[in-house]
C-alpha cells in the first residue's frame, strides 16, 4: 500500500534511510506486524474522525513509514502499548497478546529509524530577534549609558516558554517604528553623556590632532571612518565588512554635506548600524556543511554570542570577543573557562531575571493583582518586590556560586528582608535590605514555598490548588496535565462558602466527573498539600471552611502531608526534577523546542548533574558542550 | 424595562479622552465638503465609491466573553424590529443599526473555549494549536482592506486594545490568539497598541521624522542589508526577514506620504494630547481609544481599525458599575444563576453605550452631502467571539453593525438569518462595500448583503 504522504521530508535528508523506509512501506497491508494496521484495526474508532479523542488523530497514518514524520508521538504510542494502557480495558475490540507485543516491535524499529534520521541534525533555530530585555542590555553595553531604549517597546510574545525564541517574535511595522524611537533616544543620551560620547569617539581622535570634536576638512573622514570601524564589530557582535563600514562612512559625508558637525553627522551612520538585522537580530547564517555532515559548526563569533545572551542577555564583553578572536570558543577548554567565568560575574543576575523567572513563573509576580481588601498585606507591606527579589536571587546564587539545582526544590535558607520576613514569620531580620537567612524550618525555602510561587498560583480572592498543582507539574516535573475540556465547569474565584460547601469540597465534587479525574488526581493533592499558605502565602491553620486539610494522596498511593511532604516527594522525584531543568535550560540556550531526537541528550544531561551533586555549572556545561549549541543546521 | 440610554455630553466625552480634534483643519482640508479628510489632496480616485464619496471606513469593536443571550437579540424581524435590552443604549442610532443574527464562524468550532474563536473572529480560518512558535490563522478582513485601499492614508490600519497580551500558554493555545484581533497574514498577527498617548503619537505626530532627511538613507541601507541576508539564510529565517523589511517599507511609505502631504500644501492632522492615565482607569482609558479611533477616521489618518475592549477570557473587574462584583470571565460562567447573569448582562449594556458614544462622536462631523456625517460612511461591528459565556459556541454570535455602509446597505432593521449562516458571509458584503469585491473570503458561500449597486 503505497503511503499516503510521499518521504520528502526524510528523502531529502537521509538517503541512506530511504531505501528501507520504501521496504517497509510497501509491506502488506495485511502484515499482522504493522503498526499503521494495528491502528487502523485497534485505535481508529477513537482516534479518527471529526473529533479524535484526546485530540489524537492517528487517520494521517496510513502506512508504517508515515510514523517517521512524527516521533514524540510514536515515542507515545509505544509507552501506551507497551504499557497496556491502550487500547482502554473498556473498548470493545481488545488486541491479542501477539498482536500487541508485535505493533511495539514495529514502533521500537521505527524509533531506531527515527533516531538514525535525527542523528547529526542541530535542529532548526529560527533567527532571533534581540527581545526586550536583549535590546536595553546591548544597548547598555555597547555604549555604557544608562538608558532604558525598551521602555516604550511592547512586551514580546513567548513561545516554549520564553520571550526570546526566534519563531515568537516578529517584527510588525508597529514594531519598527518603535525601533527607530528607541533609537533615537538612545543617541540623544549617547551625544548627551560626555563619557559615553568620547568613548564613542575615541577612535577617531588619533586620526587627528585637536580630538574628534571639533575635526573639519579631509582629514575628519578618516576619524569618522575609525570610530565606525572600531563600532559596527560590536555592534554586529563579529568582524565588520569593509563595505558595511564604506556604507555608514558614506551616511555621515551626506550627512556632512548637509552641513552636520562631525559627530552629529555620526548620527544617522550610527543609527543605520541600530537598525540593521545584523544588529537587531542574532545572525548565524546558513553555510555548506563538512562533507558527509548535516550540521556545520558555529565559529568564535557566533558562539560567543550564543554564551552572551544565554547567560548575560547582552552582547560578548570585551574577553568573550577576545576568546572568540583568537579561537578560544572553538576548544572544550576555553568554553568551559569562558562560561565558568561568566556564571560567576554579577551579570549573570540576567539568567535569574530571563530564564529562571520564566520557568518558575515568578516573573508573573511583577504584574498580578491580587484583591486588596481580602489581602491587604500585599500592598501594605509592599510584598511584590521581595516577592521576585527573593526568588530571583535564589536563582542568581545557584548560578554564580554553582550551587545545586535540587535547592530550588527545598532549600535551608531563602532571602529575605524585614516586611518579607514579618510575613512569613521569621524572625531576627531587620532592614529593607534583602539578605540570605537561614530558617527555623522546611515550611520556608526553595520554590515551592516562595511567596511568588504561592501567590501566581492563586486567584485574587482565594487559594488554587488545582493552579498550584498544575504548577509544580508543569515547572517542576515538566509534565503538564491535558487542558480541561471546553464544557469543564469552572469553580468562583473566590472562597466564599457556597450551598455549605469549601473550595475544596466543591473541588472533590468536581473531580467526582470522569472526564475530570483523571488530570485532577494528579494536580490537586500536590496544591492540597500547600493549603497552608493562603493567597499570598502567608501561613495559615485555618481558612473559611475550618481548620486548613494539608493532605492529599497522589495517584501511585504516595501520602502528602503539608510543605515538608510536598517537598519530600518532590525530592523523591529529583530525576524527574533535573530533566524538568535540563529542558527548560536547553530550550532557553538552543532557541527551540526540544524534540524528541534530543531525549537521549536530556537523559544524559540530568543524570550526570545529578552525579555531580546537582551542581547547575554541570547542567549548564553539558548544554553548551552539546551539538544543538554549538553546531547550526547546514544549508541544504 | 430598558433604563433610558445615558445622554452623551459631548463635553464628558472629550474629558474623558482628553483629546480634542482641531476642528478648523477640517474644513480647511475640505474634510468637511469632499469627505475624504486628508486623502483628499491625492491624486489617485479612490477604488470603488462614487466620486465625490469617501471610501467607507470599517471598524470591529471586540467584547470578550460572550453575552448574556436572552437579552441581546432584538425582538422582531426586518425594519419593526424591537431593540433588546442589551442593545438599547443603541436607540439613537436605531436607524443605521443592522443585527444580523444566526451568523456562525464553522472553524472554532474546535479547540478550547475562547482563544481560537476570537481571533478567527474576522478571518473564519482555523487556528492551529502551538504554544507560539508558529501561530496561525488568517488574514483577517480589515487587513485584507487595508493592504489593497488602506495605502493613501497615514496608517493602513489601527489596532487598538487595552490588556497586553500575557506571556502564557492557555490549554494548549498561546494566548497571543486570545489577545489578537487583526491578522496581516495568516502567520503574522498584527500586534495592538494599548496606551492612547503612544496612538496619539502615531496619529498626530508622525510627521516628526518625516523632516529628517537622513531618515530615508538609514532606512534604505538596513532595507538593502536585510535583501542582502536573506540570501545568506534558510528558509525560516527569510520569513523572519520578510516581516522587518516589509515593516521598514511600510515606515518609509508612511514618512513618504506624510512628505507628499506636505508638498501638497496640506497640513496634518491635529488633537490635543490625551492625558496620561493610569492603567486602572479603564473607564477613561476606554474613552480616549475610542476618541482617538473617532478622530483618526474623521481626519482620514486611516480608515480601517480593531479595537478589543478586553483580551479574551479578560477577567476585568467591573465593580464601577453598580451591582456588578467580581471579574468579567467569572460572572460569564453565569450558571443560569441570576446573581451572575445579571451583572454579566450589564457589562454588555455598558460596552454597548460604549459603542454609541463611539457612533454619535462620528455622527459629529460632518461629511459629503448635506446632513451626512462621518458615520453615514463608515461600519462598526460591535461582536463577541462567542454567544453564551457560559457555554461557548460560535453559532448565532452576538454581532450589532452600526453606520450608514455609504448609502449601500439598508439598515435599521433586524436581518434575522437562516440558522448557521456562514459568518464570512458578512466580510463578503463588507469587501464590496469598502470597495474590494471578492468572490469569496473564508469560507463563505455567499454574500450577507444585497448592496445596492454604486
Amino acid at each position: 500500500m503505497p503511503s499516503r504522504f510521499p518521504l520528502r521530508p526524510l528523502a531529502t535528508c537521509v538517503l541512506p534511510l530511504a531505501g528501507a523506509i520504501l521496504a517497509l512501506a510497501a509491506r502488506p497491508p495485511a502484515a499482522p506486524a504493522g503498526l499503521a494496521d494495528f491502528a487502523r484495526a485497534y485505535c481508529a474508532e477513537c482516534h479518527g474522525g471529526a473529533k479524535p479523542k484526546g485530540g489524537v488523530d492517528l487517520a494521517p497514518f496510513a502506512a508504517d513509514a508515515d510514523f517517521l514524520r512524527d516521533p514524540d508521538l510514536l515515542f507515545g504510542l509505544r509507552a501506551m502499548l507497551e504499557g497496556g494502557e491502550m487500547p482502554p480495558a473498556e473498548a470493545e475490540k481488545q488486541p491479542s497478546a501477539a498482536e500487541r507485543a508485535a505493533a511495539v516491535a514495529a514502533a521500537a524499529e521505527l524509533l531506531a529509524q527515527a533516531d538514525a534520521a535525527a542523528a547529526g541534525d542541530p535542529g532548526e533555530v529560527v533567527l532571533r530577534r534581540l527581545n526586550r530585555s536583549q535590546f536595553r542590555n546591548t544597548v547598555r553595553d555597547l555604549f555604557g549609558v544608562a538608558h532604558d531604549p525598551a521602555r516604550d517597546l511592547p512586551e514580546d510574545p513567548t513561545a516554549d516558554g520564553f520571550d526570546s525564541m526566534g519563531g515568537g517574535l516578529w517584527v510588525s511595522p508597529l514594531l519598527a517604528e518603535k525601533y527607530l524611537d528607541a533609537v533615537d533616544t538612545t543617541l540623544d543620551a549617547v551625544f548627551a553623556d560626555a563619557a559615553a560620547r568620547a568613548r564613542l569617539l575615541a577612535p577617531g581622535v588619533g586620526e587627528q590632532e585637536g580630538g574628534a570634536g571639533e575635526q573639519t576638512g579631509a582629514d575628519s573622514a578618516a576619524a569618522a571612518r575609525a570610530v565606525l570601524a572600531a563600532f559596527l564589530p560590536r555592534a554586529f557582535r563579529r568582524p565588520a565588512t569593509t563595505s558595511e563600514i564604506d556604507e555608514r562612512l558614506a551616511l555621515w559625508s551626506e550627512a556632512r554635506a548637509r552641513g552636520a558637525d562631525f559627530s552629529a553627522a555620526l548620527r544617522p551612520a550610527l543609527a543605520a548600524a541600530l537598525l540593521s538585522p545584523h544588529f537587531l537580530f542574532r545572525v548565524e547564517r546558513d553555510l555548506p556543511a563538512p562533507e558527509g555532515q548535516r550540521a556545520r559548526l558555529l565559529d568564535g563569533w557566533e558562539i560567543a554570542s550564543r554564551l552572551s545572551y544565554l547567560l548575560w542577555s547582552t552582547m560578548p564583553d570585551a574577553e568573550l570577543f577576545a576568546a572568540a578572536a583568537d579561537g578560544r570558543l572553538l576548544t572544550p577548554e576555553g568554553r568551559a573557562q569562558q562560561a565558568r567565568r561568566m556564571l560567576a560575574d554579577p551579570r549573570i543576575r540576567a539568567l535569574a531575571d530571563d530564564f529562571f523567572a520564566q520557568w518558575l513563573g515568578f516573573r508573573g509576580v511583577l504584574d498580578l493583582a491580587v484583591d486588596i481588601r481580602k489581602y491587604p498585606d500585599f500592598y501594605g507591606k509592599d510584598l511584590r518586590q521581595p516577592f521576585y527579589e527573593e526568588a530571583a536571587l535564589h536563582c542568581e546564587a545557584l548560578a554564580r556560586e554553582d550551587r545545586s539545582i535540587l535547592l530550588l526544590l527545598d532549600a535551608p535558607t531563602s532571602f529575605l528582608n524585614d516586611r518579607l520576613a514579618s510575613h512569613y514569620g521569621v524572625p531576627g531580620v531587620e532592614g529593607g535590605a534583602m539578605r540570605e537567612v537561614a530558617l527555623p524550618d522546611r515550611n520556608r525555602g526553595g520554590a515551592p514555598a516562595w511567596g511568588a510561587s504561592l501567590t501566581i498560583t492563586s486567584y485574587p480572592l482565594r487559594t488554587s490548588p488545582v493552579l498550584r498543582g498544575r504548577w509544580v507539574l508543569e515547572s517542576l516535573l515538566a509534565d503538564p496535565p491535558k487542558p480541561p475540556p471546553p464544557e469543564a465547569g469552572k469553580l468562583p474565584e473566590d472562597d466564599k462558602v457556597d450551598d455549605g460547601q469549601t473550595p475544596r469540597a466543591r473541588l472533590e465534587r468536581h473531580r467526582a466527573d470522569p472526564a475530570c479525574a483523571g488530570c485532577h488526581a494528579a494536580m490537586d493533592p500536590l496544591g492540597f498539600a500547600l493549603e497552608n499558605y493562603d493567597g499570598i502565602g502567608k501561613w495559615r491553620e485555618a481558612d473559611a471552611g475550618g481548620p486548613v486539610d494539608a493532605r492529599g494522596l497522589l495517584p501511585d498511593g504516595t501520602e502528602l502531608a503539608g510543605m515538608t511532604g510536598l517537598k519530600d516527594a518532590l525530592l523523591a522525584r529529583k530525576h524527574a526534577f533535573a530533566r524538568a531543568a535540563a529542558d527548560r535550560l536547553f530550550v532557553y540556550a538552543v532557541g527551540r523546542a526540544s524534540a524528541y531526537a534530543d531525549r537521549a541528550l536530556l537523559d544524559r544531561l540530568a543524570a550526570d548533574c545529578l552525579a555531580q551533586d546537582g551542581r547547575f555549572s554541570a547542567l549548564l556545561l553539558g548544554i553548551v558542550e552539546s551539538p544543538p549549541f554549538l553546531t547550526r543546521r547546514a544549508s541544504p | 424595562m430598558s433604563p433610558p440610554p445615558s445622554p452623551i455630553s459631548r463635553r464628558a466625552l472629550l474629558r474623558g479622552a482628553g483629546a480634542a480634534m482641531a476642528l478648523p483643519w477640517l474644513e480647511a482640508m475640505g474634510g468637511g465638503r469632499t469627505g475624504a479628510g486628508i486623502g483628499a489632496p491625492l491624486p489617485e480616485a479612490p477604488a470603488g465609491g462614487r466620486a465625490g464619496q469617501a471610501k467607507l471606513r470599517f471598524a470591529c469593536l471586540f467584547m470578550p466573553n460572550g453575552v448574556w443571550a436572552p437579552d441581546w437579540t432584538p425582538s422582531g424581524e426586518g425594519e419593526t424590529f424591537q431593540l433588546s435590552k442589551t442593545l438599547a443604549p443603541l436607540a439613537p442610532v436605531r436607524d443605521l443599526l443592522l443585527v444580523p443574527s444566526n451568523l456562525r464562524n464553522w472553524n472554532a468550532n474546535e479547540g478550547e473555549g475562547h482563544y481560537v474563536k476570537t481571533t478567527s473572529l474576522l478571518s473564519g480560518a482555523k487556528v492551529r494549536r502551538t504554544g507560539g512558535r508558529d501561530v496561525r490563522c488568517g488574514t483577517t478582513v480589515d487587513q485584507f482592506a487595508a493592504q489593497r485601499l488602506g495605502q493613501d492614508t497615514l496608517l493602513p490600519s489601527l489596532e487598538l486594545g487595552m490588556d497586553p497580551a500575557s506571556r502564557q500558554v492557555d490549554m494548549g493555545y498561546s494566548t497571543v490568539y486570545g489577545a489578537t484581533l487583526s491578522w496581516k497574514s495568516p502567520d503574522e498577527p498584527a500586534p495592538k497598541e494599548i496606551d492612547p498617548v503612544r496612538v496619539y503619537e502615531r496619529l498626530f505626530r508622525g510627521g516628526r521624522r518625516a523632516g529628517d532627511p537622513a531618515t530615508g538613507s538609514v532606512l534604505d541601507l538596513v532595507a538593502a542589508e536585510a535583501a542582502g541576508l536573506q540570501r545568506q539564510v534558510g528558509a525560516a529565517d527569510r520569513r523572519k526577514l520578510d516581516e522587518y523589511l516589509e515593516s521598514v517599507r511600510e515606515v518609509e511609505r508612511r514618512l513618504e506620504r506624510v512628505r507628499a502631504l506636505r508638498e501638497a500644501g496640506a497640513g496634518l492632522p491635529e488633537a490635543e494630547r490625551p492625558a496620561d492615565l493610569e492603567a486602572e482607569d479603564f473607564q477613561a482609558r476606554v474613552g480616549a481609544m475610542l476618541e482617538l479611533l473617532a478622530l483618526a477616521f474623521a481626519t482620514g489618518a486611516t480608515r480601517y481599525a480593531t479595537f478589543m475592549f478586553g483580551n479574551s477570557v479578560s477577567g476585568r473587574n467591573f465593580s464601577f458599575l453598580p451591582g456588578v462584583p467580581g471579574s468579567h470571565h467569572e460572572l460569564s460562567h453565569h450558571e443560569d444563576k441570576e446573581e451572575k447573569w445579571r451583572p454579566y448582562q450589564l457589562i454588555q449594556e455598558w460596552h454597548a453605550a460604549r459603542v454609541a458614544e463611539l457612533a454619535l462622536r462620528l455622527r459629529s462631523f460632518p461629511e459629503g452631502e448635506e446632513g451626512k456625517t462621518v458615520l453615514d460612511n463608515t461600519v462598526l461591528m460591535f461582536a463577541g467571539a462567542l454567544r453564551d459565556g457560559n457555554r461557548h459556541e460560535p453559532f448565532d454570535l452576538p454581532i450589532a453593525l452600526v453606520g450608514g455602509w455609504g448609502g449601500r446597505a439598508v439598515t435599521g432593521r433586524h436581518l434575522a438569518c437562516p440558522k448557521d449562516t456562514r459568518l464570512c458571509n458578512l466580510y463578503v458584503s463588507l469587501l464590496d462595500a469598502l470597495g474590494c469585491p471578492v468572490e469569496s473570503f473564508g469560507d463563505s458561500d455567499g454574500a450577507l448583503l444585497q448592496l445596492q449597486p454604486l
